[in-house]
């Protein structure tokens, strides 16, 4: 009984650690989107609320850094927290993490949105035909990077796949050109890509 | 449609080629990847504008059924070409103008207090984000350039040297910004004198815009103007440190036109005024 009785002393420290512990796991792997999308399904405001806390700031740092311009990227945004909002109902943790789902609906909104601003200035406009500088692109990324352990992925996967992931993830370039700009051929964009992801989900470990 | 289907369209919308590939970035290591991003503050308004939205927004279904992932449930997948068109409503255009005007209104104050000429020299931004100083004060120069050069409002003169080289001047009323973009070779070749930048105001004259003086890694900079009609910058070669007028010939000369530049239409509408004349030095190295 004594015994039971000094566990039970240390029980309330040692749950605390406990939830802390589960808290920050849960957030690194997005399980804390799984859990607020779950609610956000059965029509909880309170939880779209959280969402929203947790998420947008997120989401719009990664939009604007596709679609460039402020005002369109928060539009975006609006589309995209509408969208998880509505289409929340149809989200499955056993297919990926909410995380994911929110990025990777995110990251296509915003290329949708570089794809039809691209397709109305070339009707409209001769566009010159900008492109941004490779170099400068990556380095921007990795300035703006605030998970240290991803930077350092990103950092371990090493040039020319460093610059060539960045281009791929956070612009609007098609492959083609991706290729076009750093002068190689589009094979060798495709397998710096993939060898390159490759070695940054090595260097993070297991993600579900 | 089925799953494979929606994703090979899904792919192809946003311009991957290759499935496995869509696959990778849109995988768990690529959400990690998109994360990880300093967040930035949305417009302050838009929290209280999407609660008020969702009300009025049906949410789809009931949770499938296990085993059932014919719907957007994937996490790599989040839409099918099929969804393309149910697009999710944006906040009405009236309650969304409330919160940009009224961040509008704060970008405006936070420039008056500034003063507008900072607004080129140190925070580019500052003029068209949104009032988002904050979030957007690490805003490098690249982003800015990538941004006007966006803008639907962009327009350019340009100035082709006898050797091919191109001088852009680029510039948005909607952003307030103005960016003069010399040959990289140009600015190489400078040896010892400096490139200096003037604005040529048929009313007030010839005024000095400051060096020309790219950041490392890029090929332009940002001028503290907004070309009109009629106007004309020109760049010379003036000894280290500048100088008060100019004391040479100008290398380039970019003249905005009565339409206030080509209206994004390139070289083909180039400066209405003198064909440029690049001075020995320049075209040597270029």
């Amino acid at each position: 009984m004594g015994r039971e009785e000094e566990n039970d002393e240390e029980a309330p420290h040692r749950a605390r650690t406990m939830r802390s512990v589960e808290k920050q796991r849960r957030t690194e792997h997005g399980d804390e989107a799984d859990a607020l999308l779950g609610r956000v399904a059965q029509g909880d405001e309170n939880a779209f609320a959280e969402l929203y806390d947790a998420w947008a700031g997120r989401l719009l740092a990664l939009i604007i850094r596709i679609v460039i311009d402020r005002s369109q990227s928060e539009e975006v945004l609006q589309e995209v927290m509408l969208e998880a909002w509505r289409r929340a109902p149809s989200f499955d943790p056993s297919r990926g993490t909410g995380r994911a789902w929110l990025v990777t609906m995110a990251r296509h909104r915003a290329i949708d949105r570089v794809r039809s601003s691209q397709a109305a200035r070339d009707r409209e406009d001769a566009w010159q035909g900008y492109l941004p500088d490779s170099d400068v692109t990556a380095a921007e990324v990795e300035d703006r990077m605030e998970a240290g352990r991803v930077r350092d992925a990103l950092d371990a996967v090493g040039e020319p796949h460093r610059t060539t992931i960045a281009l791929a993830y956070f612009t609007g370039l098609t492959h083609t050109e991706i290729a076009e700009r750093m002068g190689v051929p589009l094979g060798t964009v495709k397998s710096r890509i993939r060898d390159g992801m490759a070695k940054m989900r090595a260097h993070l470990g297991e993600q579900r | 449609m089925s799953r494979e289907g929606q994703d090979m369209t899904a792919a192809t919308r946003i311009g991957v080629d290759d499935e496995e590939l869509r696959k990778l970035l849109d995988g768990e290591t690529g959400a990690l990847l998109g994360a990880s991003l300093t967040p930035v503050e949305p417009s302050a308004g838009m929290r209280a504008a999407l609660l008020e939205r969702i009300k009025g927004v049906e949410q789809d279904g009931a949770a499938p059924a296990p085993g059932d992932h014919s719907e957007t449930g994937r996490a790599d997948a989040p839409r099918g070409s099929d969804d393309a068109e149910e697009l999710a409503p944006v906040i009405p255009l009236r309650r969304r103008r409330a919160w940009r005007y009224t961040a509008q209104a704060a970008a405006a104050v936070a420039l008056i207090a500034a003063g507008f000429g900072a607004g080129y020299g140190s925070g580019y931004g500052s003029g068209y984000d949104g009032g988002h100083d904050t979030a957007m004060e690490h805003v490098t120069p690249m982003i800015d350039y990538t941004h006007l050069n966006q803008a639907q409002d962009v327009r350019r003169v340009t100035d082709t040297m006898s050797d091919g080289h191109v001088a852009t001047l680029t510039w948005s009323e909607g952003m307030s910004m103005t960016a003069l973009s010399l040959p990289a070779a140009m600015s190489a070749s400078t040896g010892g004198t400096a490139l200096q930048m003037w604005l040529e105001d048929p009313t007030s004259g010839i005024t000095s815009l400051g060096t020309y003086a790219p950041d490392k890694g890029t090929t332009f900079t940002f001028l503290p103007m907004m070309p009109k009609p009629g106007q004309r910058i020109l760049i010379t070669a003036e000894p280290a440190g500048g100088s008060a007028q100019p004391t040479t010939r100008p290398l380039v000369v970019l003249a905005v036109g009565g339409q206030g530049g080509d209206g994004g239409s390139g070289q083909g509408a180039g400066p209405s005024g003198p064909a440029s004349t690049p001075s020995s030095s320049a075209a040597s190295h270029a």
